[in-house]
């Protein structure tokens, strides 16, 4: 072979080498190009996915509304993928909600397949023939051509689930075959999914709140109900409910309530002019089913947004009776000190004008005297409630011997026993202490208030004892009774009531109702009762009650009607005395 | 002459008291109770010509007294003796003209007056 | 071919089914066709399975359940309940 040659192959295979080269140079350009075409895409889709969740998130952030949902996405579908129709169906129970978007002209026969298609889909996951549910049909975008032949050819449906239920399906077709890629249609059930479950962890914590809330109107004791802009109840607690003597119905609205206020307060009404002009109402009372009530009505409003209205039952029946005690026992007051105090200014005229004789003057003084110590008794009456309201009641107590101090009183009351024609006795039982500790002071004061009422509510030609005895824990006060001779009214048994000095005043009076025993130690109870029909303030028991309350002791009264009755009171014995 | 008669129901004892010692000096003759109740009885033993008769009383008040008097239709004039807070109450309860006194505005004479002018007494 | 590759394939056969009415064809093809072990005819049955059934079949519902999880676990419980010999993968 010739050099020529040889120089010829040589340049062939570098110019082979050399295309060769070029060649696989262009490959991996080629392979190259396509990753990052890929890779293009990919960033495409993930920028979609992004956008569209945002949006949701801001959708999602203030409403719960599925269908705000499925128009979001609809709505910025075109910026992702080509398509020819997108659609939703969103399922109530009393209707279907069809609303198709035409991205290009489509034919009705296309839509019909689209809708029929969704129908199954859903008819299939609910177990349930769809077909006979009204449906309600929106279109929107390209228009709608019957000239356009083109049948569906490629479709996806992606079902809306929200808290565990399917509410709707969502659909993209369009008419090429086998249109959509694999990556676009996951990247549309990921946003789904995604949104879907933002709503349903929304819903979860909004229903956690909502029965937080219901728990805590259902347990107030004020009725209230709660409604809705439409004046639908939202919500009624077990309250208010019997408020208006409607514990056992169910289904309860607010014509029920209405009709049950009818001709004390039109409910109806005055709840509308509520949340129309922004105000609240507050009722006069009203009386129902044996409680009295004060009505509240007002309007709930979300900044500008009116949310509906809230009715609050107030219970007022214990506050009028408090009021009117307290009202009573002014006027009582009032009275007692009035009459007196006119009365001896007109004495008093009566002596300057009138030459008066000697007799009468003296009786005129003797008037004048037992008035003033009336309202004076009265007055310091008062004054001890007071202080004993205010906790500035003192007690000196000291070893005290309770036989001398009973002696003491009866003695006392020997006169005015005798004008009230009663016989005043004492029965002591034995073996009790002279040093017991107690303020001699205020328990001569509560053995003057039981024998003063005693005298007053007695029979003529009838009889008070005073009675005392030991009491030990554990036995029975009959017993004790007994042993010493002691005729009483008490039944209670007082075994729990430990070690104490039990002293009591008897009386053969009426007697007392049992509806009222409870209820005479009460410094408001008595002016229209048959106690305050003898005159006096009642105010007495209650001194009464207290201080034997502030020597660590118990008071009581037990009676038979018609025979007479026991007031009673214990003082403790202290164990630690001697120390 | 002979002389009137007159029922004073009244719960205060003082007040009693001291209207009954002016009445008795002016001539009339008196007798009292402190409550309605007493009253009603009083009226049917002793037929007085006229009722000085207080309002506010325990047992039965003197309004509801006066309805009594007046269902048994015993015609007794009657004086209701008042003050101030129960003028209301006496124009609803009693629907005959009826007079009446407040205490607080009178002296005892002055009441002994009226019970002369009302028996036509000069 | 075994009774119980017979019960699988018509199981899966029903799953696939099941699958195109609810979320369509062309979704419904595609996922089942991304099984490698899966042999699927024109049609959209399923004529064949490569290696353990029961692990094919738990990647397909599995693929189908990312799609929608409450609408199609009922359905595959009813359409396993069909097949009570094979047990429940999912």
């Amino acid at each position: 072979m010739t050099a020529e040659v040889l120089t010829v192959i040589e340049i062939a295979t570098a110019l082979i080498i050399f295309l060769l080269v070029v060649v696989l140079i262009l490959q991996a350009n080629k392979k190259t190009k396509k990753e990052s075409r890929m890779r293009e895409e990919e960033a495409k889709y993930k920028m979609y996915e992004i956008a569209v969740l945002n949006d949701l998130n801001d959708k999602i952030g203030y409403s719960l509304d599925v269908q705000g949902i499925a128009e979001t996405i609809i709505g910025s579908l075109n910026q992702f993928i080509d398509y020819s129709v997108a659609s939703y169906i969103l399922l109530f129970p009393e209707k279907i909600v069809f609303k198709a978007h035409l991205e290009k002209v489509v034919s009705r026969k296309f839509i019909d397949t689209v809708k029929e298609k969704m129908i199954d889909s859903a008819s299939l996951i609910l177990n349930a023939n769809l077909k006979s549910i009204r449906l309600e049909e929106t279109i929107n975008g390209a228009t709608v051509n019957e000239k356009s032949n083109q049948p569906v050819k490629s479709f996806f449906n992606i079902p809306l689930e929200i808290s565990g239920k399917v509410v709707g399906i969502l659909t993209i077709a369009d008419a090429r075959s086998s249109f959509f890629q694999e990556v676009e249609m996951a990247t549309l059930y990921k946003i789904v999914k995604q949104a879907s479950q933002a709503v349903t962890t929304l819903e979860g914590v909004v229903a956690a709140e909502n029965s937080k809330l219901n728990a805590m109107v259902a347990s107030m004791t004020d009725g209230v109900i709660m409604t809705d802009k439409d004046f639908r109840i939202l919500v009624v607690n077990p309250a208010a409910k019997k408020a208006l003597g409607f514990e056992n119905k169910k289904e309860l609205s607010l014509i029920d309530f209405a009709n049950g206020l009818a001709g004390k307060i039109d409910l109806k009404d005055k709840v509308e002019e509520s949340v129309r002009i922004d105000k609240t109402f507050v009722s006069e009372e009203i009386s129902l089913q044996n409680s009295f009530f004060k009505i509240i009505i007002a309007p709930v409003r979300d900044s500008w947004k009116s949310l509906g209205s809230v009715v609050v039952f107030r219970d007022i029946t214990r506050e009028k009776e408090i009021q009117r005690i307290k009202e009573d026992f002014t006027s009582m007051i009032v009275h007692e000190l009035r009459s007196p105090l006119d009365s001896i200014k007109k004495m008093i005229e009566m002596m300057r004008a009138t030459e008066m004789k000697k007799d009468k003057r003296a009786e005129c003084f003797q008037m004048i005297y037992s008035s003033s110590s009336d309202m004076l008794e009265l007055v310091n009456n008062i004054l001890d409630v007071a202080k004993i309201e205010a906790g500035k009641f003192d007690l000196k107590k000291q070893p005290s011997d309770i036989k001398e101090l009973i002696k003491g009183r009866i003695l006392f009351f020997d006169i005015a026993a005798k004008d009230a024609k009663v016989n005043l006795t004492s029965l002591l039982g034995k073996d009790i202490p002279n040093n017991v500790e107690f303020d001699p002071h205020t328990i001569s004061q509560v053995l003057n208030n039981l024998i003063s009422n005693a005298m007053k509510f007695n029979k003529e030609n009838g009889s008070i004892i005073v009675q005392a005895l030991m009491h030990k824990n554990g036995e029975s006060i009959e017993n004790e009774a007994k042993d010493a001779g002691i005729d009483w009214f008490i039944k209670n048994d007082m075994a729990a009531v430990e070690d104490s000095l039990v002293v009591a005043v008897t009386n053969t009076g009426p007697g007392i109702a049992p509806e009222q025993i409870g209820k005479l130690f009460n410094k408001f109870f008595q002016v229209k009762t048959e106690f305050a029909q003898k005159g006096g303030t009642g105010l007495g028991l209650a001194i009464t009650k207290s201080i034997v309350e502030s020597h660590g002791g118990t008071v009581g009264a037990e009676s038979i009607q018609g025979q007479g009755a026991t007031f009673y009171f214990t003082l403790p014995i202290n164990k630690n005395i001697s120390n | 002459m002979d002389s009137k008669k007159i029922l004073v129901v009244e719960d205060s004892k003082s007040y009693l008291w001291i209207l009954s010692q002016k009445l008795i000096e002016e001539g009339f003759v008196v007798t009292t109770a402190e409550n309605g109740e007493d009253g009603l009885a009083a009226v049917e033993k002793d037929k007085p010509d006229l009722i000085l008769l207080d309002i506010e009383m325990p047992k039965m008040d003197g309004i509801t007294m006066s309805k009594r008097l007046k269902e048994a239709n015993i015609q007794v004039p009657i004086i209701f003796l008042t003050n101030m807070s129960d003028v209301k109450h006496i124009s609803e309860a009693t629907e005959t003209a009826s007079e009446y006194i407040i205490k607080s505005d009178i002296s005892v004479e002055g009441i002994a007056a009226r019970a002369k002018e009302r028996l036509g007494i000069k | 071919m075994e009774e119980a590759k017979k019960q699988y394939l018509s199981l899966l056969s029903e799953v696939v089914a099941a699958a195109v009415i609810i979320f369509g064809s062309d979704m419904a093809i595609s996922r089942a066709r991304s099984v490698a072990s899966l042999v699927l005819n024109s049609n959209g049955n399923v004529v064949d399975i490569k290696g353990y059934a029961a692990d094919a079949a738990q990647e397909l519902i599995n693929k189908y359940l990312e799609l929608s999880g409450q609408s199609f676990k009922n359905i595959v419980d009813l359409v396993f309940a069909k097949y009570p010999q094979i047990k429940k993968v999912y």
